[in-house]
């Protein structure tokens, strides 16, 4: 299966939340010379980004972000059918957060609640999951909570990651609505590139242990540990280039749209570099390219609704909007979407 | 697009107009060749001629010639 029609469904609403520290690339002590770090911010674009306090995870800014919702839209928590919570920051091994946070949001115990583990492809593979989901009868609403706090997952001494990871946490409200345009989706892997995007240690495969806590050095100086998010920055943008111009123009085909048919296109946030690229390369103009990378960098499956929060609220609410969704990331995994935003409700950006 | 041409972008890119770069370069030798570098050589190899690598292949970069190899030496103009 490569492609998925879904009609009569739609997103009813979005808000989005993030830490209130600010932190800034430029004066981030780190282990790059200030002509290194001056590179990557030119090449990334990534200026700020908000740094989750100890106490403060994942699962509490994707809390903020659905009470918002939920409050604004003055939803009947009896209402909802399902909650799902995608992350790769989550609570605790055990149990699964989206339960702890069906009891924290006063949902009633009739909310199926499970968790997703799926990285920056994860705000598409999560849509297409409450939406089909949604298209269920006696599913009513879907709650799907995406967020990481990939910032307690950096080693500062890592030359590569240290700079680009920002979290965030959001909550999108799915239901059933009549004579709604269509949504397509495309889901694809290839766990070749496992080690492309990696947390080693902590898991089933390599436990804890007074080794997995070391400090190793790397070949260009850079030092991380077996729980230090590790990535290969050169394979995860070979990667992208290969796979994700393709599946745009696939996707279009399949939804029989073309570029003209797009209002804007969400990227998943990793790089103004690649966003760049792919404008090239697409022939789509910055202007219908949003981007919240600079102000809070990568935000994992936090970026693309933080993007339509931070950049498109007055143009969602005022009109239909037509979007292409597309995330890539650690899997390898990557997904676009092409829908049509009606009546759909934006909450102004949470801050705890 | 010429080869020289090719170089030439390549130095824009990656902002070495005063250095010395041909076919027989070494692309660990240029200074300041870092991962952002191999990105321009991915970027460029896939705009000018649509062409795509995988992992292994990006590794086995050595000179700007192994480059042209991958590419096609045909795809070149003369």
């Amino acid at each position: 299966m490569a492609f998925i029609t879904f009609k009569n469904i739609s997103i009813r609403g979005i808000a989005s939340a993030v830490p209130h520290q600010k932190v800034k690339s430029d004066t981030l002590p780190c282990i790059l010379t200030p002509e290194e770090k001056e590179k990557i911010i030119k090449s990334t674009g990534i200026r700020e980004r908000r740094f989750a306090p100890p106490e403060i995870c994942a699962s509490d800014l994707c809390h903020a972000a659905a009470e918002k919702l939920l409050q604004e839209m003055k939803i009947d928590r009896t209402e909802i059918d399902l909650l799902i919570f995608l992350s790769q920051t989550s609570d605790y091994i055990m149990p699964s957060t989206s339960t702890i946070l069906q009891h924290k949001l006063g949902l009633p115990k009739t909310t199926a609640t499970f968790d997703i583990n799926t990285g920056c492809a994860g705000y598409v593979y999560g849509l297409s999951t409450a939406f089909a989901y949604a298209s269920l009868p006696g599913i009513r609403n879907v709650l799907l909570l995406t967020g990481d706090t990939l910032s307690k997952t950096l080693s500062p001494e890592d030359r590569t990651t240290y700079l680009l990871f920002g979290d965030a946490g959001s909550a999108t409200l799915i239901a059933q609505s009549d004579g709604n345009a269509e949504s397509f989706f495309s889901l694809k892997s290839d766990g070749a590139g496992e080690n492309a995007i990696k947390i080693t240690a902590g898991g089933a495969r390599f436990p804890a242990t007074a080794d997995t806590l070391q400090m190793n050095e790397l070949g260009d100086g850079s030092r991380r540990n077996k729980h230090h998010l590790a990535m290969d920055g050169v394979d995860v943008f070979n990667f992208t280039v290969r796979e994700v111009p393709d599946d745009i123009r696939n996707i279009l085909e399949y939804a029989k749209k073309k570029p003209e048919d797009t209002d804007y296109i969400l990227f998943h946030q990793s790089n103004k570099y690649i966003l760049d690229f792919f404008s090239r390369k697409l022939g789509f103009p910055s202007s219908k390219i949003p981007m919240s990378l600079e102000k809070y960098g990568n935000t994992s499956a936090a970026s693309i609704p933080l993007t339509l929060v931070t950049s498109l609220k007055k143009e969602i609410e005022n009109r239909d909007t037509r979007v292409l969704l597309s995330g890539y990331g650690a899997g390898l995994s990557w997904a676009s979407a092409f829908m049509t935003l009606r009546n759909c409700h934006i909450c102004e950006l949470v801050e705890i | 697009m010429k080869k020289q041409e090719f170089i030439d972008e390549l130095k824009k890119r990656l902002e070495i107009e005063d250095t010395e770069v041909n076919e027989t370069t070494v692309f660990s030798s240029i200074k300041g060749y870092d991962s952002l570098s191999v990105m321009t050589l991915i970027a460029m190899a896939d705009e000018y001629f649509n062409k795509r690598f995988s992992a292994d292949q990006i590794r086995s970069l050595t000179t700007v010639q192994s480059l042209f190899d991958l590419i096609g030496n045909e795809q070149f103009e003369k």
